[in-house]
C-alpha cells in the first residue's frame, strides 16, 4: 500500500470518527481545535488494521509505510492495532490511549521496544521556526536494538540514544551520509545514508526494525515551511553612496553658501555701480 | 542675470544637501503585501488549514542556478555568486562590489514561486561604489534579465523600489518563499551614520517575472 492510499484510507476513518462524535461541534471545530497526525508503521513483518476506539483507521497498512498528514480534531484516541483481518473483536496486538493536543503536530509511530515487543508512541514534530541558514535533524530511535549514536560523515551527532527516545539538533542543510552504529563502538546498525536536510525544514529520521533479525533500516519525514528570515543584508560600508561623509556634506554646503555670498556681493556691486 | 545666479547656486546647494541626506524616490505598491493578500486568500469553504507541507514527496525538478543580473538600461551587470547565512544571521554580502550574490535559500530566478534574493554592497571600502549603486536610478518598468548556468535568461520587470528600515527587512516579504515569482535585488541606503553602524536602510528593488 502506498502512503497516499493510506492517507486516503484514514480521511476515511477520520470522517468515520467525526459522524460518531455527533453532537459534538466537531465538524465546526476551529483550526485551533486540531491537531496534525502521521501514522508511521515501523512493526516489521506484520500489516496491520488500526483502529481508533471500534472504527477502523488504517487497513492493510504494511510496515515501514508513513501516512500523510492529516488534520484530526484534538482530543483522545483508543488506538487499536490488529494483525491483518482479526480486528475489531480480537486480542489487539497494541492498544495504547493517545492524546492528541490541539495545534500540535504529532507522529504516531506502532514499533518495537528495544526488546522486541510491540508499542505505539506518539511523538511530537517540532514546527518552530527553524532559525535562517539552518535545517533541524530530528532522529528517533523506534528499533528493537540497544543504544545507539548517529553519525554523519563519521562523526557522532547524537549518542546514547535510546528506544523510544528522540534526539533533536539544528544543524547545516545539505546532503549528509548518515549512519547508526551502536553506542560507543564503530559497528555499524544501519546505514550509511544519504539525507538531505533542507534549509527551514524538520527532517525527521526513525530508525526502526529488529537487530536480532537484521532488518533494521532508516524511514525519513519531512516536515517544511518552518523557514526564517536572516536578520539582515549588510550591504554597505563607507557611507560613499550616501553622498560621501558628513564633513564633505558641510563641505559642500559650505562651498555652496560661500558661491551664494560672493553672487550677492557681486550683485550689491553692481547695483551700486549703476546708482 | 545676477539674481537668476544666486537662485541657481542657492538651489543648487539645497539640491545637494538634499541629495545627502534623504532616500531615493521610491515608487511602486509593497509587494510582499500584495502578494500575501493573494496567497492568503480563505480557500472556499471549509476546505483544510494550510500547514507544513507533506512528507515523502517527490521534490520539484531542480532549477538551474543564476550566473549573472542585467539591467540594460542602467547598463548594469554583475556576476552572481551563491551566498548562504553568516554566523550573524545576516546574508552573506559578496566582498567584492562588482559581483552580487544569490541567497542560495531563497528560490532560484525562474522557480514557480517566491522571491529570488540578489544582495550587492551598495560601497566598499576600498573598492568604492558597488554594481547596485545603480539601483537607486531604476524607474518603473525597467527590463531586468538574469542569466542562468545552463545558458537559459529569467526576464523581469521593475515594479516597486522600497526604503525599508534594516530592522524591518525581515518581516518586508522580501524574503517570503510562496507567492508571486519575483526578483527582489536588496543593496543599502542612505542615511549613513558612521557612529551608529553605518547605513540605517536596505533598499528593495522588486522585479517580476515577465511570461515568456
Amino acid at each position: 500500500m502506498t502512503s497516499r492510499s493510506a492517507g486516503a484510507a484514514m480521511a476515511l476513518g477520520t470522517a468515520a470518527l467525526l459522524t460518531l462524535a455527533s453532537g459534538a461541534p466537531a465538524l465546526a471545530a476551529p483550526q485551533a481545535d486540531e491537531a496534525t497526525v502521521s501514522v508511521l508503521h515501523a512493526v516489521p513483518g506484520l500489516t496491520v488494521d488500526v483502529y481508533a476506539g471500534d472504527k477502523e483507521l488504517l487497513p492493510d497498512f504494511a510496515p515501514g509505510t508513513l501516512t500523510d498528514p492529516l488534520k484530526l480534531p484534538a482530543g483522545s484516541y483508543d488506538i487499536k492495532v490488529f494483525k491483518d483481518g482479526e480486528g475489531p473483536k480480537g486480542t489487539p496486538a497494541i492498544e495504547k490511549t493517545v492524546q492528541v493536543p490541539a495545534g500540535a503536530n504529532a507522529t504516531l509511530v506502532a514499533h518495537l521496544t528495544a526488546d522486541g515487543k510491540p508499542a505505539l508512541d506518539a511523538f511530537v514534530n517540532d514546527t518552530s521556526m527553524v532559525p535562517a541558514g539552518k535545517a533541524r535533524l530530528t532522529v528517533r530511535h523506534v528499533a528493537a536494538a540497544p543504544a545507539v549514536d548517529v553519525r554523519a560523515g563519521g562523526t557522532p551527532v547524537f549518542k546514547g540514544l535510546e528506544n523510544p527516545r528522540e534526539a533533536k539538533a539544528e544543524v547545516a542543510p545539505g546532503s549528509i551520509s548518515a549512519d547508526v552504529v551502536l553506542a560507543g563502538t564503530d559497528t555499524v546498525a544501519i546505514g550509511p545514508a544519504t539525507l538531505d536536510l533542507a534549509e527551514g525544514s524538520n527532517t525527521i529520521v526513525y530508525a526502526w526494525g529488529s537487530a536480532a533479525d537484521k532488518n533494521l533500516a532508516l524511514k525519513t519525514q519531512t516536515i517544511t515551511g518552518m523557514h526564517s528570515a536572516p536578520s539582515g543584508v549588510p550591504a554597505g560600508e563607507t557611507g560613499q553612496a550616501a553622498g560621501v561623509n558628513r564633513t564633505a556634506q558641510i563641505g559642500a554646503l559650505s562651498a555652496g553658501a560661500l558661491l551664494a555670498l560672493g553672487g550677492a556681493a557681486l550683485l550689491l556691486r553692481r547695483r551700486t555701480d549703476a546708482g | 542675470m545676477g539674481i537668476v545666479g544666486v537662485c541657481l547656486i542657492v538651489l543648487l546647494g539645497l539640491t545637494l544637501a538634499r541629495d545627502d541626506s534623504g532616500a531615493p524616490a521610491d515608487f511602486g505598491a509593497d509587494p510582499a503585501r500584495a502578494v500575501e493578500q493573494a496567497a492568503s486568500a480563505p480557500p472556499a469553504g471549509d476546505g483544510p488549514s494550510p500547514a507544513p507541507a507533506a512528507a515523502d514527496q517527490t521534490r520539484p525538478p531542480a532549477v538551474p542556478a543564476p550566473s549573472s543580473v542585467r539591467i540594460p538600461r542602467l547598463r548594469l551587470r554583475a556576476p552572481i555568486d551563491p551566498v548562504g547565512v553568516a554566523p550573524d544571521g545576516q546574508v552573506v554580502v559578496p566582498e567584492d562590489p562588482d559581483r552580487v550574490g544569490w541567497y542560495r535559500f531563497s528560490p532560484s530566478p525562474g522557480a514557480g514561486a517566491g522571491s529570488s534574493v540578489i544582495v550587492g554592497h551598495v560601497d566598499a571600502t576600498g573598492r568604492g561604489l558597488g554594481v547596485l549603486a545603480a539601483l537607486s536610478e531604476v524607474r518603473e518598468g525597467d527590463q531586468v534579465a538574469v542569466d542562468r548556468q545552463d545558458g537559459s535568461t529569467v526576464a523581469y520587470r521593475i515594479t516597486s523600489r522600497r526604503t525599508v528600515a534594516k530592522n524591518a527587512l525581515g518581516e518586508s516579504g522580501a524574503f517570503r518563499r510562496e507567492g508571486l515569482p519575483t526578483l527582489t535585488l536588496i543593496t543599502c541606503a542612505a542615511p549613513y551614520l558612521r557612529d551608529n553602524g553605518g547605513y540605517q536602510n536596505n533598499l528593495v528593488v522588486t522585479a517580476v517575472a515577465v511570461p515568456r
